[in-house]
């Protein structure tokens, strides 16, 4: 007897947990687990390497899963006249400048260039027109290397400033990000869903 | 039977009960969003339950926005990381406080008279908190932006991080690292690869000779073609004009013929492009093959690596079996900061304050102010545009500057400054 009560309390108990709201299925997706983990691991490194920029810049392009090593994305890279890496033979070993990086960010994000910068394509002028638009310190050398921590704050910075470019004088509205288009919306919904959980949980209550 | 059926709903209550006192959940996710839990990164679903201390990641692309049971929601960008801290407060209300590493989140928790529902967002070195209503913040790197979107908000120098939060960092830098290192083998490994099935220089050579004389055939094939092909049209066009069955009958055979060898020539050059094929697969291995110094670098990096990552998963898994009280530590640790005082920057609706990490003193957090408004003060310029363009930066931007200096004095730069700074687009 005490047995069976066991098993239909176990059986209850499954048929409980299985019959509560779950949420509905994921659309499907890919494995986006690589670029994620690769994120973390630029933000790791004492010192970022050419490898690690290229990395980042074709995470922001999209076309990150293309290619099999960063060697090939390099390869890619220089192909499109993003970053010129023809030069280094090993992209694991060599650390990235702020005069690489600079370049790389102003090119990869289409930001404003200064005419210096047009004209010659340096990387020192790269570096000034970086500062300018405040996306790295002020008075940074050229030639200065920068952690992989580092490298993310510049790239987001400039991926930021790119943001704010292509929503110039549009107004954007936050509480889109919540699914509702204005903050009466956004209280109303959240009265709705508190109302909603506390029945539930009275409902619930044996 | 009665007894049974007691313990059957008693159990019905409890699972249902325990399904729902999640602290928050998903609402909606949107490309590639990870949750690091229980010492590990996983892909974040819509079941995923988010306790606290959990630390939540978004990609290129992605959102996620997050509903907590006892009130309020958040929404995550792109390219954000951010930790979870959601405790209860001793007055009755909520006192959530988010940790933002790098990106862009907004807050919202309903604003309450008697139970102050509290929502911040912390950096390591500045805390934006609102009581009630939407607030927005964003990380890059030493920038801190925050936006009190719909009521007054706060800005206070936060105080120093605890050791139970250093030891969750620490683990997720170790797994990270890991991350890093194995992501260098496997590219290391591949490289070697493909040094090894590089083809040898007398192989390459003959490779290369072979498709050269391919080549050359192909286009003979291919001059065959077209050949062939205008002597068809010629008798075709010409046997329209035939006045006798024998001049007709002729074409035809003209025809045939012309035909027969254009057939012939098609099926030599489908056989010559498969051969053509192989070779070029002999010559594209070469042109991939890696450098000698990538190669040497490549097996360095391979033995080295495989020592470090033994090295690092023992220090992890020893990390991991502690997780579970680490957490429990933190929540507890960022309670504590909510009595905390500091010197309070008050924040009014629709202001915006913009803080640098590495300017931020003891009493001033704040670098600069700037207020954004909808429209412009004055027909002139602006404050924000008056800053931007009295700044002396000739030194650095060169010649460009100057132009730009010029071409805003001439025509007298009316943008607003809502969307962010001026460019120097116009120009």
């Amino acid at each position: 007897m005490k047995r069976s009560i066991l098993t239909l309390g176990a059986f209850a108990l499954t048929l409980s947990l299985s019959a509560a709201p779950k949420a509905p299925a994921e659309s499907a997706e890919g494995d986006d687990t690589a670029e994620l983990e690769t994120l973390r691991s630029i933000g790791v490194a004492n010192m970022a390497t050419v490898a690690d920029l290229c990395n980042l810049i074709t995470l922001d392009r999209g076309d990150f899963a293309e290619f099999e090593t960063a060697d090939d994305r390099c390869a890619h890279l220089t192909e499109l006249n993003v970053l010129n890496t023809s030069a280094v033979e090993d992209v694991y070993a060599v650390p990235v400048t702020y005069g690489t990086a600079s370049k790389a960010a102003i090119l990869t994000f289409g930001l404003e260039r200064s005419l210096m910068f047009r004209l010659t394509g340096f990387e020192w002028y790269a570096v000034q027109n970086a500062e300018t638009l405040q996306i790295i310190p002020e008075y940074t050398k050229s030639s200065k290397t920068l952690s992989g921590e580092e490298l993310l704050a510049m790239m987001g910075k400039a991926r930021e400033m790119a943001e704010e470019k292509e929503y110039w004088e549009i107004e954007r509205n936050v509480y889109e990000d919540f699914g509702h288009s204005t903050y009466q919306e956004l209280e109303e919904s959240y009265i709705e869903e508190k109302a909603s959980a506390a029945e539930k949980a009275k409902g619930n209550n044996p | 039977m009665i007894t049974t059926l007691r313990i059957c709903l008693t159990l019905i209550a409890f699972g249902t009960l325990a399904q729902l006192s999640a602290a928050a959940r998903f609402s909606s996710l949107q490309g590639a969003v990870q949750i690091f839990d229980n010492g590990k990164w996983t892909k974040a679903t819509l079941a995923t339950k988010i306790s606290s201390g959990v630390s939540i990641q978004t990609g290129r692309e992605s959102a996620a926005l997050i509903i907590f049971s006892r009130g309020g929601q958040m929404a995550l960008k792109s390219f954000t990381r951010v930790t979870i801290t959601d405790a209860d407060s001793p007055t009755g209300g909520t006192d959530r406080e988010i940790k933002i590493v790098q990106g862009e989140v907004s807050g919202f928790v309903k604003k309450s008279t008697n139970t102050p529902n509290e929502f911040r967002l912390r950096t390591p070195t500045v805390i934006a908190g609102v009581r009630g209503s939407l607030l927005r913040g964003r990380l890059q790197g030493n920038r801190f932006v925050a936006t009190a979107k719909q009521s007054a908000a706060y800005v206070k120098p936060a105080p120093k991080i605890s050791v139970a939060d250093t030891n969750t960092r620490a683990l997720q830098s170790a797994i990270a690292m890991r991350g890093r290192i194995t992501a260098q083998l496997v590219d290391a490994k591949k490289i070697l690869e493909r040094a090894k099935s590089a083809p040898a220089p007398e192989k390459l050579a003959a490779a290369q000779k072979e498709y050269k004389e391919l080549s050359a055939k192909r286009q003979q094939l291919a001059d065959q073609q077209a050949k062939a092909k205008n002597q068809y049209m010629t008798a075709q066009r010409a046997l329209a004009r035939a006045r006798t069955p024998a001049a007709a009958a002729a074409l035809r055979k003209q025809m045939q013929q012309a035909l027969t060898a254009f057939k012939q020539a098609s099926k030599e050059t489908t056989a010559l492009t498969a051969k053509m094929a192989q070779s070029k697969g002999v010559l594209s291995a070469a042109a991939r093959a890696p450098s000698a110094k990538l190669v040497a670098s490549a097996a360095a990096r391979v033995s080295a690596g495989e020592k470090q990552l033994a090295t690092l998963d023992k220090n992890i898994a020893r990390m991991q079996k502690n997780s579970a009280t680490l957490e429990v530590k933190v929540a507890k640790a960022t309670t504590a900061t909510s009595t905390d005082s500091g010197t309070v920057v008050e924040l009014q609706q629709g202001q915006t304050v913009i803080a640098s990490r590495d300017k931020v003193t003891d009493a001033i957090t704040v670098a600069r102010i700037s207020v954004r408004v909808d429209a412009p003060k004055s027909a002139g310029v602006t404050a924000g545009e008056a800053a931007f363009t009295q700044q002396n930066d000739d030194s650095k931007i060169g010649v460009g500057n100057d132009f730009q200096q010029i071409y805003n004095q001439i025509n007298n730069v009316t943008q607003p400054a809502s969307g962010g700074l001026p460019e120097l687009n116009k120009f």
